[in-house]
């Protein structure tokens, strides 16, 4: 062979090679693809599936129980044998029924040796029933209920007080001072 | 040329082509149409009916955005819901995710309510199609088949404010809660 024919020569192998590294690298390239591909399946899943909202927001909001008692007039001229009567209003201003109860009770003063105080279910202050009562040595038991009182309304009871008619005279002038606790309880 | 230079350059390329793979091939091949035909897919959906809730307290209806809860409380909140499965072979699951009740604020008032008050909802649905799962409440299998299935379904929540005993729940006296949360699913499976 002479130089030329055989620098030809290296030139077609050096070209033939070529053309295998290029091919073998695009076959290289191609299954390395489908390998990705093929890889990339095991992912998202295509199963269906809807949820709703079946309660938008709502708010709910709670009642209170609430309830105010007036203040009877003064009681005077308190005497022997004799019963002063003062009406008195409780109010139910919360969002349920009330049973009005008293809670406590205390009496002091000398008068209140002597004196008998009731509450009874006239508004009137005329004849009706005792619902609470308390004399010097006796006393409703704390709790009892004096009232129902429906949502919204209001009921008015008396408070009478009776001095004995034997008390001595001792007792003439004297005060008393009453308190009344009255709690509000849902039935 | 050489002979073996020649056989080897046709060799190479023979073999480029065939590693190539593009191209035309030499061997004889067939090719037909079938009939056109349309696939048409089916459907999953789950929606509000349109209808509006109802909450009742006892058998009173109520707004709760006016109602005042107090102690004893039974209050029930009933709405109907669309569910649509279509798909000859689509079965799936019909179920509740549980809803929420959250003080309306981070106030006392708010809190203690809602501790205090709890909460229970029930999906009830019938239809051809719909079977409840046994031993999982609120859970349904709905298979639509050929004819598939389009229902309405009632989802009713009981919210209950507990009496308790005298003086229990004082501190949630016109404190506020937010039911949210509740919504129904329905899952293919």
């Amino acid at each position: 062979m002479t130089a030329q024919q055989s620098r030809k020569a290296l030139r077609r192998a050096e070209r033939r090679r070529r053309l295998s590294r290029s091919l073998l690298l695009t076959a290289g390239a191609v299954i390395a693809a489908t390998v990705i591909a093929l890889g990339g399946v095991g992912g998202t899943y295509a199963l269906w599936s809807k949820a709703s909202p079946a309660m938008s927001t709502t708010t709910l909001t709670a009642g209170t129980a609430s309830m105010s008692v007036s203040q009877p007039d003064a009681f005077s001229l308190l005497a022997p044998g004799r019963t002063v009567s003062r009406p008195f209003t409780i109010t139910n201003t919360g969002d349920t029924d009330v049973q009005a109860q008293v809670s406590t009770a205390g009496f002091s003063g000398t008068l209140a040796t002597v004196a008998t105080v009731q509450i009874t279910d006239s508004p009137t202050c005329g004849a009706g029933n005792v619902v609470w009562s308390r004399t010097p040595s006796t006393r409703s038991n704390d709790g009892t209920v004096i009232a129902t009182v429906r949502k919204g309304q209001s009921k008015t009871l008396c408070m009478n007080i009776a001095i004995d008619s034997a008390a001595p005279a001792s007792t003439e002038g004297t005060t008393m001072t009453n308190s009344l606790s009255i709690v509000g309880v849902q039935p | 040329m050489n002979k073996f230079l020649t056989g080897a350059i046709a060799t190479a390329a023979g073999v480029a082509l065939l590693m190539g793979g593009a191209g035309t091939f030499a061997y004889w091949n067939s090719s037909a149409t079938p009939a056109a035909s349309t696939i048409t897919a089916g459907n999953l959906a789950v929606a509000d009916s349109g209808s509006a809730a109802v909450w009742k307290s006892g058998n009173t209806v109520i707004n709760p955005a006016t109602y005042k809860a107090v102690p004893g409380d039974v209050l029930t909140y009933t709405k109907t819901m669309n569910i649509t499965a279509t798909g000859d072979n689509l079965v799936a699951t019909l179920g509740l995710t549980p809803g929420s009740i959250a003080g309306a604020t981070s106030g006392a008032a708010d809190v203690a309510l809602a501790n205090a008050l709890t909460q229970s909802a029930v999906l009830t649905a019938t239809g051809t199609g719909i079977t409840p799962v046994t031993g999982s409440p609120n859970t349904y299998t709905v298979a639509a088949g050929t004819a598939g299935v389009s229902q309405a379904v009632t989802v009713t929540v009981t919210v209950t404010f507990p009496k308790g005993t005298a003086g229990q729940y004082n501190d949630a006296k016109t404190g506020a809660v937010n039911l949210s949360g509740l919504a129904v699913t329905l899952t293919q499976n």
